[in-house]
């Protein structure tokens, strides 16, 4: 949101709990609390928050009566509406959290339709960080062009909050910028208006596939970058390398340790092969700091 | 002045009943509103899917009478911070009907949540229960409004009897 206040994003991520829960989240220190990246959750288990690599226990005996309003609270009691996202594990909260979701799969047809009886929840708390993205700019851009360049880092690296610091400096300095941003979590658009700043020249189109958003962007909105979350399908990197072809910048991310494990991905091998990303941006941690390097992508 | 006083009761007898009939449609009215707001409920999960908070909003701006304002003060029950089984409870409060529907409408407060199939369930077996209250009340009717007619009338002219 828009406060960049770390401790009250943490407090807007605790009133998703129910009552209970939401009383001990709040018992966390106030140092810990702008630190915490997730709180999670286990059906009969803890409800613990995720300070870089450590889980704090904050009460324990999570029950499932817990656990199902806590998902109805997010989906707004309104799951039938959320399936989409409900069977692929995850639900997009209001606010600009993520509910990542784990329980009995029901499958129909071979493919999953549904979740039900939730194990265990963790509630991802997206946070903004103006500013992270400045030292990397002049190392994407050449003047007016911009170099397509993947962001990389595991799960809960910081990519997206990259990304969206990306998008709202690119966008702050005259760029045109068209954001399909397929969960969510990137401008987390409200009734169409984005909560997070995503920088005044910045077309969302929100909750739309990557691969049908992208082509949907290059022929209405004239972009000179699309910027994309998390590309983990053949559809989307399809849809890329069709926009590259059409003289138009991009920025994605991608979940790979390093350039070297992105290689030995046959999904990414299109892209590489094809060289339709020119840089990566990687994102390392060490000793809970967050560490970028830009490196080339080879042939 | 004795005859001004039979005259007198007897608009009051008149005038009672009449309220009592205005009350009695004003209750057929509301579980109407409810039944048929309940059913567009219904049909919204399944087939458009439509958000609580948007469904509830937009039932409570299309329903007329009592019943849309009870879905309005659900939506804003809901907007205000409240989950929504609480929301629906609270909303009930100010809701006058007698206890049958009433019991119907507590216990789909605690039906509103879960999937899609528990949810549309919940909302089509309590637009069945009310349906059917509403068809009881619909045949005993003509019964009870000759009986209250009777009763009244019968009740006024023994006063005026007594009057004069």
């Amino acid at each position: 949101m828009r406060t960049g206040k770390r401790g009250s994003r943490y407090e807007a991520a605790a009133a998703i709990l129910p009552s209970r829960l939401r009383q001990a989240a709040l018992e966390l220190p106030a140092e810990l609390q702008k630190a915490a990246e997730e709180l999670r959750l286990r059906t009969g288990g803890e409800l613990t928050a995720l300070v870089g690599e450590e889980e704090f226990p904050l009460c324990g005996d999570v029950t499932a009566e817990e656990m199902e309003t806590l998902c109805d609270i997010a989906a707004d009691f309104s799951r039938y509406a959320a399936m989409e996202t409900l069977r692929e594990g995850y639900l997009p909260v209001r606010g600009g959290f993520r509910l990542g979701l784990c329980g009995t799969v029901v499958m129909k047809v071979g493919a999953a339709s549904n979740l039900r009886h939730i194990t265990s929840a963790a509630l991802r708390i997206g946070r903004e960080h103006p500013g992270v993205a400045e030292p990397l700019l002049p190392r994407l851009t050449e003047g007016r062009r911009f170099s397509n360049t993947l962001i990389l880092s595991p799960p809960g690296g910081g990519k997206t909050t990259l990304l969206r610091d990306l998008v709202r400096l690119l966008s702050n300095g005259g760029w045109r910028i068209a954001l399909v941003d397929e969960r969510g979590e990137v401008a987390v658009c409200h009734q169409g208006i984005p909560q997070m700043d995503v920088g005044p020249r910045t077309d969302v189109l929100d909750g739309c596939p990557k691969a049908l958003g992208i082509p949907m962007v290059l022929r209405a909105m004239n972009p000179q970058v699309i910027a994309v979350d998390e590309v983990t399908a053949r559809e989307d990197i399809r849809s890329m390398t069709m926009a590259a072809g059409c003289g138009v910048g991009l920025l994605a991310t991608v979940h790979a340790g390093s350039v070297e494990e992105l290689c030995e991905r046959p999904l990414y091998r299109e892209l590489l092969e094809h060289r339709v990303f020119r840089l990566a941006v990687c994102i390392h941690r060490t000793e809970g700091q967050r560490h970028y390097s830009v490196e080339e992508l080879a042939e | 002045m004795k005859l001004m006083g039979a005259l007198c009761i007897a608009c009051g007898a008149v005038w009672g009943r009449w309220q009592q009939l205005s009350a009695q449609r004003r209750r057929r009215e509301t579980v109407r509103g409810l039944i048929a707001a309940l059913r567009q409920m219904a049909e919204e999960i399944r087939i458009a899917r439509t958000p609580m908070p948007q469904l509830l909003s937009c039932l409570g701006r299309s329903r007329g009478g009592e019943a849309g304002r009870f879905f309005h003060a659900v939506a804003a029950g809901l907007e205000s911070g409240h989950a929504l089984p609480e929301a629906w409870r609270l909303a009930l409060a100010d809701l006058s009907l007698p206890d049958e529907p009433m019991t119907v409408l507590r216990e789909l407060a605690a039906g509103l949540s879960g999937d899609e199939e528990a949810v549309y369930r919940a909302v089509t077996l309590a637009a069945d229960a009310l349906e059917r209250q509403a068809l009881a009340w619909e045949r005993q009717r003509p019964e009870a409004e000759r009986r209250g007619n009777a009763l009244w009338f019968s009740a006024s002219a023994l006063l005026v009897i007594l009057l004069i």
